[in-house]
């Protein structure tokens, strides 16, 4: 049994050793995903003419709007070497019922904003205070963090309604070129980033403390300020992706949100963010939210319903973070 | 430091016993006997009736006998250093496929054998994924739990119309379920005494056998285990097989208990069963630490925990809370029991 399974693994290690070769020039990824992509575009289209339509689009899109954002934040704590960030389905709950209910108390929306994003600033905090002054397992601090926010949340309520009516719901209607209007802010965000990292001094620092802790602490750069920097950070950029939610959802419930972590790991997985730290192609990252939010559309096109998408995205995960390690392992040489 | 070498230099006399004893006090067997008794007092001084009664003690012990048998095979992937965190899942997946096809009417027993088959392949593909391709063990295992459930409601669509049921298979094994429920003296289950015995050889097994020094070795070391010849693929591949075979089992079990295969069952098993893990001196972080009867001894404080929450009608949502704020509590604690720093 052993034997088979090693001569799978050198099929597909010799098809990893192309893909490793072509990723340590920092293009594989991209590669990658503009191939899969464009192959569940093309198998669906050969599946179904009609996917090629105007709703496939608009569902699409609005998925990207709230997962572009999302990945955002967690590749922000992926490349800072926090492992992964598992609270994030309560930064997003938290900034999407802090604006749902201040929008019904009539708050302005400046405010609403401003507040919903500090929340998620909070959770970072909290994340913070584990993990840095702690100084715990961020991977387990986080999920117990994210448990814990979860079981309040849903303590404090079940559902809000937003009507029709409201500035917030207005503006997630709102199309501009037949891309949802929120989608626009998603893109410059994704943009921004890649060139804070890429072009700025803390973006460099943040990337040292992730990938060489050691030798970047030893240079004089604080981890604690950097680390604690990625992780509020973070959170406030996913309790962006929480104003965007309530945009979209007139009436929120308590599980909204639950169901965005799968793809976002996933996602900045497939994008090359290495889950040991330190490394991460931003714009990768835009594809890899396009593939993802183009997947529960396609099986649907397919007739498999929402629970096959769950089924499929979490064999996705485990394949995604395979393959990273697999090509860690190649290129460490073990 | 300085206790241990006092501890090995005086050997002779019974002014040592206090010694001794304080040694033991202080080391992770005496911080778990500390948190279950603090748990029990707890218990005792705040709902003193009900925690006595004959009643509450069977209600505990059936409470935990299944789960207890999960985490005692899970322990093992955690000494092997290989969290595996799908077992939630597991249990839901083979009670769902141990349902599924009884109620169509296979025979149980060749069903609880396909239901077990099929969790222990699962459980291999986690190893595949982990030992084979080094993927982190936590992100692997939560691919597998959210992909799990999601297929265990496609099995559950697959195997049962609208009509019969949406949550999961609802079939009555009056065989299955007089063994779960077979209560010894009237208070204490039968199933609970076979998780103890299981307990029991694995507490051998990893203390008094060589096999078990390994499996504690490589936890402890993969590197130098491997490089003093012992199978560490193998051997964690095997544990992570077996966390899944408890895992199977306890949904079959479970199926005799309820008498049907909810999809939600199990929701959070493991993190409750980690705690009570982490209490017991096993470790998230680091492999090779702990033993069975710490297991044991945290999953009462868990129980006893819970059934306090229950006793006092304090809202079921609220335990979620209560078991994530132990968590990070009991890591912490962990955390600087084994001088464990994220740097």
């Amino acid at each position: 049994m052993k034997s088979k399974i090693f001569n799978s693994i050198d099929g597909a290690s010799r098809l990893s050793s192309l893909l490793t070769k072509a990723g340590s020039r920092g293009e594989g990824n991209v590669l990658i995903l503009i191939a899969i992509w464009s192959l569940l575009i093309i198998v669906s289209v050969l599946h179904r003419r009609d996917f090629l339509s105007n709703t496939t689009f608009a569902a699409v899109t609005y998925n990207m709007c709230i997962l572009g954002v999302l990945v955002i934040a967690q590749a922000l704590v992926v490349i800072s070497g926090g492992v992964l960030d598992l609270s994030l389905p309560v930064s997003i709950l938290l900034s999407a019922y802090l604006a749902a209910t201040l929008t019904n108390m009539g708050l302005p929306a400046i405010l609403v904003i401003f507040i919903s994003i500090l929340s998620g600033g909070f959770v970072g905090l909290c994340n913070v205070f584990f993990i840095v002054k702690l100084k715990l397992n961020p991977l387990i601090a986080t999920l117990a963090v994210g448990f814990v926010g979860s079981g309040i949340l849903t303590l404090v309520f079940q559902r809000v309604l937003l009507s029709y009516d409201s500035w917030i719901i207005k503006l997630g209607l709102i199309r501009f070129f037949e891309f949802p209007l929120t989608w626009y802010p998603m893109a410059l965000l994704t943009v921004l980033t890649f060139c804070i990292f890429k072009y700025t001094r803390i973006g460099r620092r943040i990337t040292a403390v992730g990938g060489n802790p050691v030798a970047a602490k030893i240079s004089g750069i604080s981890l604690r300020k950097y680390r604690s920097l990625a992780f509020i950070v973070s959170g406030m950029v996913s309790a962006i992706a929480g104003v965007v939610l309530t945009s979209f959802t007139p009436e929120l419930r308590n599980t909204s949100g639950a169901t965005q972590l799968l793809p976002v790991i996933t996602a900045v997985v497939l994008s090359g963010f290495s889950l040991a730290g330190g490394s991460g192609n931003f714009l990768a990252l835009f594809l890899a939210v396009g593939f993802l939010s183009t997947l529960p559309t396609a099986l649907v096109f397919f007739g498999l319903g929402s629970f096959w998408v769950a089924f499929i995205q979490g064999m996705l995960l485990i394949f995604a973070v395979s393959a990273d390690s697999y090509k860690l392992i190649k290129l460490k040489g073990r | 430091m300085k206790k241990n070498l006092m501890k090995t230099e005086d050997i002779s006399g019974s002014q040592n016993i206090f010694l001794k004893l304080k040694n033991d006090l202080s080391g992770s067997g005496g911080t778990i006997l500390i948190c279950l008794l603090s748990t029990f007092l707890l218990s005792a001084i705040i709902a003193p009736a009900i925690t006595f009664s004959r009643f509450n003690f069977l209600l505990v012990m059936s409470y935990l006998a299944i789960p207890l048998i999960v985490g005692i095979f899970a322990s093992f992937s955690l000494l092997v250093g290989v969290p595996d965190l799908s077992i939630g899942a597991m249990v839901a997946l083979s009670a769902c496929i141990f349902g599924c096809l009884t109620y169509k009417g296979m025979n149980p027993w060749i069903s609880a054998i396909i239901a077990v088959v099929i969790c222990i392949g699962f459980g291999a593909l986690n190893g595949v994924a982990i030992i084979f391709f080094g993927a982190n063990p936590i992100a692997v295992t939560l691919g597998m739990l959210i992909g799990l459930r999601g297929l265990i409601r496609i099995i559950g669509g697959y195997f049962l119309k609208p009509t019969e049921g949406n949550d999961g298979a609802v079939v009555w094994i009056p065989g299955l379920n007089n063994f779960t429920e077979k209560v010894l003296f009237d208070f204490i289950p039968v199933v609970f005494i076979i998780g103890v015995a299981v307990m029991l050889v694995a507490q051998f097994y990893v203390t008094k056998t060589g096999m078990g020094r390994h499996v504690r070795a490589i936890g402890g070391d993969a590197l130098a285990s491997r490089r003093a010849g012992l199978h560490v693929e193998r051997t964690k591949f095997v544990a992570l097989m077996l966390s899944a075979f408890g895992a199977s089992i306890a949904g079959i079990l479970f199926v005799g208990k309820l008498g049907a295969a909810p999809a939600a069952l199990g929701t959070n098993m493991e993190f409750t069963v980690y705690a009570a893990l982490m209490i017991g001196g096993y470790s998230i972080t680091k492999g090779g630490v702990g033993n069975p009867s710490g297991a044991i001894a945290g999953i009462l404080c868990i129980a006893f925990f819970s059934n306090l929450i229950d006793n006092k009608g304090i809202d079921v949502r609220a335990t979620d809370i209560f078991v994530g704020v132990l968590l990070l509590t009991v890591m912490w604690l962990d955390a600087r029991r084994t001088k464990y720093n994220f740097e």
